[in-house]
């Protein structure tokens, strides 16, 4: 075996010991997201065209696309408060998940202009995000209660049913309450993101649009807004997946009405309510079909919002050249060695930004 | 490359094809409701051989039993206590390893236990409307008759209350799955004084309670009728509205098809008077109500009403009684209610047609035993039926429990002068339950999630809106109850 051969296999050795450290290193993440969402999906997949009990097997039995046809079957009461409680969680996701990113953005560069007590502020924005849902759930319910005694009813002397009604009829003031809530408890996510973001503006690119002339709003259309661009894609990304998957909050902030309908106004509502109760465990197929239908507009909501958001490959010619130059510099590396220095070779420093 | 591609879209295709064509079949055709059905074939297994001591009983050494049941709010510590002389009596017999599991996710949880054969309980006792559930689910077994017999530890359905046994084959004909020990709903209690200040008796109907009611309030002018309201506590539409229904003749479902079928007569007219019965009650002409419906009055709020006399009638469970009694001395500073706080039941309440045979029933929860399939050592299960009897059928133990409120299903110890006579059982059973033959509860049906909340939304559309169209209403929440029934066969 010549040197060459020597010096690949030593590199070789190394790289898997490096990979070996890192394997462990995720280990522990991969087996959870591995046994706790990757098998239960691949199971809830399956059982999606199943008739399945997980009480009594000798029941189970393959039904095709039987669950899915019921699914979009819209004269079955079921599936159309599935499909009502999809539209309720929508309509209101329109209006809370743009007011999630311009309330912290807005709030971001307000602070990163240094007022005095902007570390106070800061914190103060930051705080309603570290409780939980149960909690913000009781603050507001109390604040908002609909008798009397409720905070705000007792400060105006009304007697505002504030979180009373039922979905597309009369719970308007209900949502009003979820949204104050939602963005009281959830600002301050996305305005640390945010804020980080805007602080790694270059104030030189400020300087250079100041010097061309360009106004204030100017530099935030021109300089800001596009140097933040992926942070709030990621903020958009993360608060459009968590707001499709709305549970928390409408759980927390009813009135204690008795109607079944008004209870469920999400999809995540709807599929947990049906999974509790042993006495619907003959409809585990069809829930499954359900999340797994819900999954895939989620999907399609993501992928949407990815493709708007991310910034525009380069073309082919600059694809096609980053890579030969990729592939040269691995062929340098292999022939003079780790411990020499490698120049950067044809378009290697050409490269596209990852999303 | 090209042939493989084409490989792989005929096998796609073809998988594709298979889940269409075997969505083509209705997974739900042929599921039997019969409630006459046959065992066909066992999931339960019998080992072991009984042994008998000397007087010609069965001998029991050692045998752990393992109790799961809701019993878990007020009457737990009472429950507890009984176990414990249970086992004090069957020391180094029998032992009971109670453990309690909350209502909410009884059924789920039990279910699982004996699935997974992981902490699973061998004796369940929980209310009736899950049995059916269980055994749909193999979770259960029937009590052996030729065990009984062989062990000499009768229990016959006959000795039991007709309304509670009828359910006890849990729809296998011939079997016995499911043993009723007691029952239990929303009882009354009224201000005598009171009463004897409006001039009026106890009211026997509807009629007479919408005048005893109407007189209150002309003299007092605060509601005559204290219950939780039903947007504060859901018992009310388990016990109150149900009970409603069944007075005027009601059906809450088809017991063949297990559907609702509440438009076409005569359930439509029972469930209409249902709900009139219960509208002249909780929008009564005038500004004050006879009863809350929608508002905030609370199980604590409703109580203190009473207590306070400004209520003539409270409605609630009998586990109240003494937090009930104890709360009235102290707001009246007096030492002896037993003048003042009498007790009646919701009997005949809310019957339009007082001459009806149904006019007197009452809805009920009922706890029922049922063993697991699991059991199989034939000692054990004579072991979980020697503790069933003694449970159900002995006078002590029978008084002991219903000082909780719960009646004994059992006519061998409820027509007993000793039970009768308890002084427990005179001032307050026997005029909260005044026949236990009129006492229904769910029946035969794994869908009660899909009945109670059905009836739930029913009630609150029409009694929270008391101009909203009844038949309409009806139409509606039907199709709404027997979709979901319909995909959860």
């Amino acid at each position: 075996m010549n040197n060459f051969e020597l010096m690949q296999r030593e590199m070789r050795k190394s790289k898997r010991r490096k990979n070996v450290v890192g394997y462990a290193l995720l280990a522990p993440y991969v087996l959870i997201f591995l046994f706790f969402s990757v098998i239960p999906c691949l199971m809830g997949f399956v059982f999606s065209f199943m008739q399945y009990n997980p009480i009594d097997s000798s029941k189970n039995m393959f039904v095709g696309f039987y669950n899915y046809a019921q699914l979009f079957d819209f004269t079955n009461s079921v599936s159309l408060k599935f499909w009502k409680s999809f539209a309720t969680m929508f309509l209101f996701d329109i209006v809370m998940v743009p007011t999630l990113i311009i309330i912290p953005l807005t709030l971001a560069y307000l602070i990163n202009l240094h007022p005095p007590g902007y570390k106070f502020y800061r914190a103060v924005i930051y705080l309603p995000s570290v409780i939980s849902v149960s909690v913000m759930g009781i603050v507001f319910s109390k604040l908002f209660a609909g008798d009397e005694l409720g905070f705000f009813n007792a400060l105006f002397g009304t007697n505002i049913k504030w979180l009373s009604g039922k979905p597309f009829e009369n719970d308007i003031l209900r949502w009003v309450v979820i949204f104050i809530a939602s963005v009281w408890w959830q600002t301050g996510t996305n305005f640390v993101i945010l804020s980080g973001a805007l602080r790694n503006v270059p104030k030189s690119l400020y300087e250079a649009c100041e010097m061309d002339g360009g106004s204030r709003l100017q530099g935030i259309l021109h300089v800001t807004l596009p140097n933040i661009k992926s942070s709030v894609g990621i903020c958009l990304f993360n608060t459009l997946i968590g707001y499709l998957g709305l549970y928390g909050q409408p759980y927390v902030l009813h009135a204690v009405e008795n109607s079944i309908d008004q209870e469920i106004v999400s999809p995540m509502m709807f599929i947990q309510y049906y999974l509790k109760n042993a006495s619907f465990v003959n409809m585990t197929g069809y829930i499954c079909a359900a999340a797994i239908v819900f999954g895939l507009i989620v999907m399609v909501f993501g992928t949407i919002e990815r493709k708007v958001m991310g910034e525009r490959k380069r073309t082919d010619k600059h694809s096609a050249a980053y890579k030969q130059s990729k592939q040269d510099v691995e062929w340098g590396l292999s022939l003079k060695g780790p411990a020499q220095d490698v120049q950067s070779v044809g378009g290697a420093n050409n490269v596209n930004s990852i999303n | 490359m090209k042939k493989i591609k084409w490989i792989a879209l005929l096998c796609v295709t073809i998988l594709c094809l298979t889940f269409v064509f075997a969505g083509c079949i209705d997974p739900n055709a042929g599921n039997d409701d019969d409630d006459d059905k046959v065992i066909t074939e066992k999931w339960w297994e019998d080992t072991g051989e009984l042994s008998f001591n000397s007087e010609g009983n069965v001998k029991y050494s050692n045998i752990t039993i393992k109790l799961a049941t809701v019993v878990s709010g007020e009457d737990k510590d009472t429950f507890k206590s009984i176990i414990d002389d249970f086992n004090r009596e069957y020391k180094g017999r029998i032992a009971i390893d109670s453990e309690d599991i909350g209502q909410a996710n009884f059924e789920s949880t039990v279910a699982q236990r004996i699935s997974t054969k992981n902490k699973a309980p061998d004796l369940i006792m929980s209310h009736q409307k899950g049995h059916k559930y269980f055994v749909e689910n193999k979770i259960i077994q029937p009590f052996n008759k030729d065990l009984m017999e062989q062990s000499k530890i009768s229990i016959d359905m006959n000795d039991y209350s007709a309304g509670l046994s009828r359910y006890s084959s849990l729809g296998y004909k011939d079997e016995l799955f499911s043993i009723p020990c007691d029952a239990q709903s929303m009882v009354v209690f009224y201000n005598k004084t009171l009463l004897k200040e409006i001039g009026k008796e106890l009211p026997t109907n509807h009629q007479e309670l919408l005048d005893v009611c109407k007189a209150f309030v002309e003299l007092k002018g605060t509601s005559p009728i204290a219950w939780p309201a039903a947007n504060q506590n859901n018992h009310w539409y388990n016990y109150v509205f149900t009970t409603a229904i069944m007075q005027n003749g009601g059906k809450l479902y088809d017991e063949n098809t297990k559907k609702a079928d509440w438009t076409s007569e005569p359930n439509k007219t029972a469930m209409t008077k249902s709900i009139q019965s219960i509208r002249d009650l909780v929008d009564s002409d005038g500004v004050v109500k006879y009863a809350p419906f929608n508002d905030k009055t609370s199980d604590d709020s409703s109580q203190l009403e009473f207590a306070d006399n400004k209520a003539l009638f409270y409605v609630y469970f009998p586990w109240r009684i003494e937090s009930l009694e104890s709360l009235y001395k102290t707001r009246n500073n007096v030492q002896d209610v037993t003048d003042i706080i009498g007790t009646t039941s919701i009997a005949n309440w809310f019957a339009m047609d007082s001459s009806s045979a149904d006019a007197g029933k009452i809805f009920v929860d009922s706890h029922f035993f049922a063993m697991s399939k699991l059991v199989t050592d034939v000692s054990k299960k004579a072991a979980i039926m020697e503790f069933i009897k003694w449970f159900t059928q002995r006078t002590d133990v029978c008084k002991k429990w219903a000082s909780t409120g719960h009646i004994t299903a059992c006519k061998l110890v409820g027509d007993t002068e000793e039970y009768k006579n308890d002084a427990y059982c005179q001032r307050y059973l026997n005029n909260f339950y005044p026949d236990i033959d009129n006492l229904v509860s769910m029946g035969l049906t794994s869908h009660y999630n899909t009945v109670l909340s059905h009836i739930k939304t029913l009630g609150y559309e029409t009694l929270s809106n008391t101009a909203a169209d009844i038949e309409s209403k009806l139409a509606s929440i039907q199709k709404s109850f027997n979709d979901e029934i319909a995909m959860n066969k």
